[in-house]
């Protein structure tokens, strides 16, 4: 739109110039109107005078139209003698700014004139003028106010127009527009003349003045008090004196006659008093008096101050001052907590006060004393403190105590406190604290119904301090179960709140709870420990919170722990309880866990901790070790009975029963035998009898003569043999070196006795022993017996490193021995 | 005693006391005294304002206003400049009347007034307290008003500012117009409170 009209300025600007170019005096047309500025939605009239001359209209058919923005208009034509004038008329313009133009349409169409009109409303007068004084340096008057609230959309001028009286000065001040304020400088204005003021508004559419307002400016100004001293009066009691004046700078109007307004409160008093005293018509150097106070208090006191109808000024800074004192006055609120000690037959008292609502103490150092007699005298005093609280110990039978408060004025009459003993009676249950705002707290609790019962005693302490002074108590009455609670609470902190039974005869049984005023996640978790493993489950420990740490009251512990698959589990355990159980873990996983620890205000997490179930652990291998070891025990108990009940079965299984040469006849074993060793051999059942001891000795296949000599030659070797089988100690029959001779063969085979069926013929030799023979029932397992370290000795096998010479008739050595012959067949029978 | 006797000498008590109590002269008319007592509250501003305008405005070394430089030493300069003296003020009497009190009251208010708009174009820090004694000014013309004093001579105009060639001559002569000024406004607090306690003359 912006770009539009200038375009069309641009145009209507290059048109001109080309019409002055051309007639070099006039141009072409001129627009006109009664108003470029008219009230908003007002009519407007424009006229567009066109020369007659002009190019544009000359010899040719033309017609007048007119444009508001993009709106058009048509116009009445008329014409005189040298000029077309063509009239417009816009019945309500409602744009705050626009702009009509006047058009000419013949061959071509041409803007040649227009005209900028803007539209709005008259200014609003000025609304609440006001001004105030400013008597610190420089001195200053400030005025202002407010514009009205209906917006112009036209450029308004204020202006602050003052006249002083006294000196017939008239002052007018023009502000930037926007600006509906002004400071008046000191030679603007008589402090103490009589001056009108009022603010003018100007726009192209009028002009409006403002409410004038009259004032001297002494009377507008905005003091500044201060407060000298507070001091109490002499002998008057419960009054203080205040003397004040005005900053340094106010100080020369000392003889004015300034109201002023006093407000006052005790030092520990949150609130200043509603309604301030006021005293009129006061000056400076005139102190000013405040009675009706509480005696041996200390006050803070504020003023302000106004000159006749001024401004009030600001609260002074407060000062503070001490009335005389008196004597206390009033009752003391009492909470006795007494335990017994029966062994000294005394009584442990612990006494706690505070001021009731009608105790006053009249005296800023006030001590309070315990005596055990109602007239105060010395001897009787039992405790003597600043504080609010005294533990001391009373005889048994003493019943009651006397407190009183007393000031550098004196003392006040005594509290009887009566001293009940604890009663083991509960009656109170469920009691539950809920915080109410910043300052208290909301006890509440149950009864049951006694006869007995007088009220309740609500106690509090902060759980982290010991310092007894800090025992606060609240008594309250039967009917009462619940009682808010105010003073310095701690965020974060735990306080133990009790509720105490109160009987006829004494003090019942308190139920305790701890209670915060604001509850938040606790400060630390405690770190969890494996305790132990077994199987598949694990159980975690770990420590208490600390009370300081905790923030709150412990809702829960949780614990999350998650596989390597990042399944994730929780266990939780009460607040009360510092373990838990995992229970179903994977013995091949590594598990991350962690802690987290609740309030009602939030939760804390722990540190990670990773743990893996060892497959064997302690108790499974005891376990796994103990079951294995009853498993053995009874494997080996019952191998053992097997063992004897087939005791003989398994003797000739393992060890082949030996007949007794003696006792045998080689023809009937041989007869018997063969048949028999047939069936050894298939069945492997153990052979009877046949030989006495078989050794299979392994030659080398080229043994040297020398060799063999050393062999055959050394009898002792097959003697020593056969000592050793003969010396066995199992054998019922042993007798040493003194048993009977028999005699042995020892067949040497020249090929491994492992080997097949050798080859060549075996080696006979013969030896004879004292030596018994084994008895089948004894348990003995031959040795590879060697003489030879690379040689093996084979007993009783046929070695043809062994075989006789030639020419030597077997038939003779059979004869020599007759258990050969037994080989014989043997042999035959293998080949 | 007789009752003639009684009526006689109570007469003669009322007659005596009422001649007593019959005023010698009138105590001023409230406007005047409400005009001496702001004249007299501006004067108490005036003091207080003119140390923290000295110390603002005289800025050379060897001139102080407390205590106050040797004026002896400054009489030459005094009378190049063309500072006149203060007008001399003594509370009204008889021989000193009240028209001539307020006169020179005025006169003072009028000197100081001119001597300060010259130098305010020179030094900054002057104007408020030149506003304060325009006010004096106002408030010294209502008690003429107030007082009915009128057809008094006005107070002498000092060309100072032609004077005032250098920096030397315009410290110098602030010095000289401000001490001036408090001398002469200590003058002017005592005779102001003199105006406010003076009895005008009444009829007897």
């Amino acid at each position: 739109m912006i770009s539009m009209w200038l375009s069309v300025i641009v145009m209507l600007v290059a048109f001109v110039n080309g019409a002055r170019n051309e007639d070099d005096v006039e141009p072409c047309a001129k627009v006109q109107t009664d108003s470029s500025v008219v009230p908003l939605g007002s009519p407007v009239r424009a006229t567009c005078v066109i020369r007659k001359t002009c190019p544009l209209v000359v010899g040719q058919t033309f017609h007048i139209e007119w444009r508001l923005g993009e709106h058009l208009f048509p116009g009445n034509l008329s014409a005189n003698e040298s000029s077309i004038v063509s009239e417009v008329f816009i019945p309500s313009f409602n744009h705050t700014r626009s702009f009509l133009a006047c058009w000419v349409r013949a061959s071509t169409v041409q803007v040649v004139g227009g005209v900028e009109i803007r539209a709005g409303y008259p200014p609003e007068a000025p609304q609440n003028t006001s001004c105030q004084t400013n008597l610190t340096t420089p001195n200053t008057l400030t005025c202002s106010w407010d514009p009205g609230q209906q917006e112009t959309h036209l450029l308004t001028k204020y202006s602050l127009h003052t006249e002083i009286w006294d000196t017939n000065e008239n002052f007018t001040y023009k502000l930037p527009a926007g600006v509906h304020r002004y400071i008046i400088p000191r030679t603007g204005f008589g402090l103490f003349s009589d001056m009108k003021i009022y603010v003018k508004a100007v726009n192209e559419l009028g002009e409006t003045t403002s409410e004038p307002i009259i004032l001297e400016p002494v009377s507008a100004a905005k003091l500044d008090p201060l407060i000298l001293k507070i001091q109490a009066v002499p002998r008057r009691y419960g009054c203080l004196q205040l003397s004040w004046s005005l900053s340094q700078q106010q100080a020369w109007m000392g003889e004015f006659r300034l109201n002023l307004e006093v407000r006052l409160k005790t030092a520990d008093s949150p609130d200043w008093s509603a309604q301030p005293i006021l005293v009129n018509q006061v000056k400076q150097a005139k102190a000013v008096d405040q009675c009706r106070l509480r005696p041996g208090t200390q006050y803070l006191a504020q003023i302000r101050v106004r000159y006749q109808q001024s401004p009030w000024s600001e609260w002074s800074r407060r000062q503070s001052g001490v009335t005389l004192e008196t004597a206390p006055t009033g009752r003391l609120d009492s909470w006795t907590k007494v335990s017994g000690d029966h062994l000294h037959k005394q009584l442990n008292i612990q006494l706690f006060w505070k001021p009731s609502k009608q105790f006053r103490a009249n005296g800023q150092n006030v001590s309070y004393i315990v005596s055990g007699k109602k007239l105060p005298a010395a001897n009787g005093k039992v405790c003597s403190t600043k504080g609010n609280y005294c533990t001391f110990q009373l005889p048994e039978r003493a019943k009651k105590v006397y407190l009183r408060a007393v000031n550098a004025a004196g003392r006040s009459r005594p509290t009887e406190v009566r001293i009940y003993r604890p009663k083991d009676r509960a009656v109170v249950s469920g009691v539950s604290v809920i915080p109410q705002d910043d300052r208290s707290l909301l006890v509440q609790w149950k009864s049951l119904v006694s006869s007995t019962l007088t009220g309740f005693v609500v106690e509090w302490r902060p759980l982290l301090k010991t310092d007894l002074s800090l025992t606060q108590f609240e008594i309250t009455d039967r009917n009462k179960t619940s009682l808010v609670i105010t003073g310095s609470f701690e965020p974060y902190k735990p306080y133990g709140i009790s509720v105490y039974p109160r009987f006829k005869d004494g003090i019942g049984l308190p139920q305790t709870v701890n209670a915060y005023l604001r509850q938040k996640a606790p400060s630390m978790v405690p770190k969890i420990q494996i305790k132990k493993s077994w199987q598949s489950h694990v159980e975690l420990t770990w420590d208490e919170i600390p009370l300081d740490q905790r923030n709150g009251n412990i809702q829960s512990y949780k614990v999350f722990y998650c596989d390597k698959q990042g399944t994730i589990n929780v266990v939780g355990a009460e607040p009360e309880e510092r373990r838990v159980v995992l229970k179903g873990l994977n013995t091949e996983s590594v598990y991350e866990a962690f802690m987290m620890v609740s309030t009602s205000g939030g939760s804390s997490k722990g540190s990670t901790i990773r743990f893996k179930i060892e497959p064997f652990d302690a108790v499974a291998v005891v376990t796994f070790s103990t079951v294995l070891g009853v498993g053995m025990s009874f494997l080996l108990i019952i191998v053992v009975m097997t063992c004897f009940s087939n005791q003989k079965r398994l003797k000739l299984h393992f060890w082949p029963a030996v007949p007794d040469p003696a006792n045998s006849s080689i023809k009937r074993w041989t007869s018997e035998s063969t048949q028999d060793s047939h069936l050894d051999w298939d069945n492997e059942e153990p052979n009877p009898m046949y030989l006495s001891h078989l050794s299979f000795l392994e030659f080398p296949a080229k043994l040297s003569k020398k060799d063999d000599d050393a062999w055959l030659s050394n009898a002792e070797d097959t003697s020593d043999l056969g000592e050793s089988i003969c010396g066995s100690p199992f054998l019922p029959g042993y007798s040493g070196s003194n048993c009977d001779s028999v005699p042995y063969a020892t067949v040497t085979f020249s090929g491994p006795c492992d080997s097949p069926t050798p080859k060549d013929p075996h080696a006979y030799l013969r030896s004879e022993s004292t030596q018994p023979l084994l008895e089948t029932e004894e348990s003995f397992t031959p040795k590879c017996y060697q003489n030879m370290a690379t040689d093996k000795q084979c007993f009783f096998g046929p070695c043809h490193d062994c075989v006789p010479e030639k020419g030597t008739d077997p038939r003779i050595l059979w004869d020599d021995f007759p258990f050969l012959r037994a080989l014989a067949l043997n042999d035959s029978q293998i080949d | 005693m007789k009752p003639a006797t009684v009526a006689t000498l109570l007469l003669c008590f009322l007659l005596v006391v009422l001649t007593r109590s019959a005023p010698l002269s009138s105590a001023p008319p409230a406007a005047l005294q409400a005009a001496a007592e702001r004249a007299k509250t501006l004067v108490e501003k005036i003091l207080r304002d003119v140390p923290a305008v000295y110390e603002a405005a005289v800025t050379m070394q060897g001139l102080t206003l407390d205590p106050p430089s040797q004026t002896s030493d400054l009489q030459m300069m005094v009378s190049s400049l063309g500072i006149p003296p203060a007008p001399v003020l003594k509370p009204p009497s008889e021989t000193f009347t009240l028209a001539v009190c307020v006169t020179r009251m005025s006169a003072g208010c009028q000197l100081y007034q001119g001597l300060l708009g010259d130098l305010s174009e020179r030094l900054s820090g002057l104007s408020d307290l030149r506003a304060d004694l325009r006010d004096l000014h106002t408030h010294i013309n209502k008690m003429k008003e107030a007082a009915h004093l009128v057809g008094v001579g006005e107070g002498q105009s000092v060309d100072l500012a032609s004077r005032l060639h250098g920096n030397y001559e315009v410290q110098v002569a602030a010095h000289l117009t401000l001490t001036q000024l408090r001398s002469f406004c200590h003058d002017l607090v005592r005779s102001l409170r003199a105006v406010a306690a003076y009895q005008l003359p009444g009829n007897r």
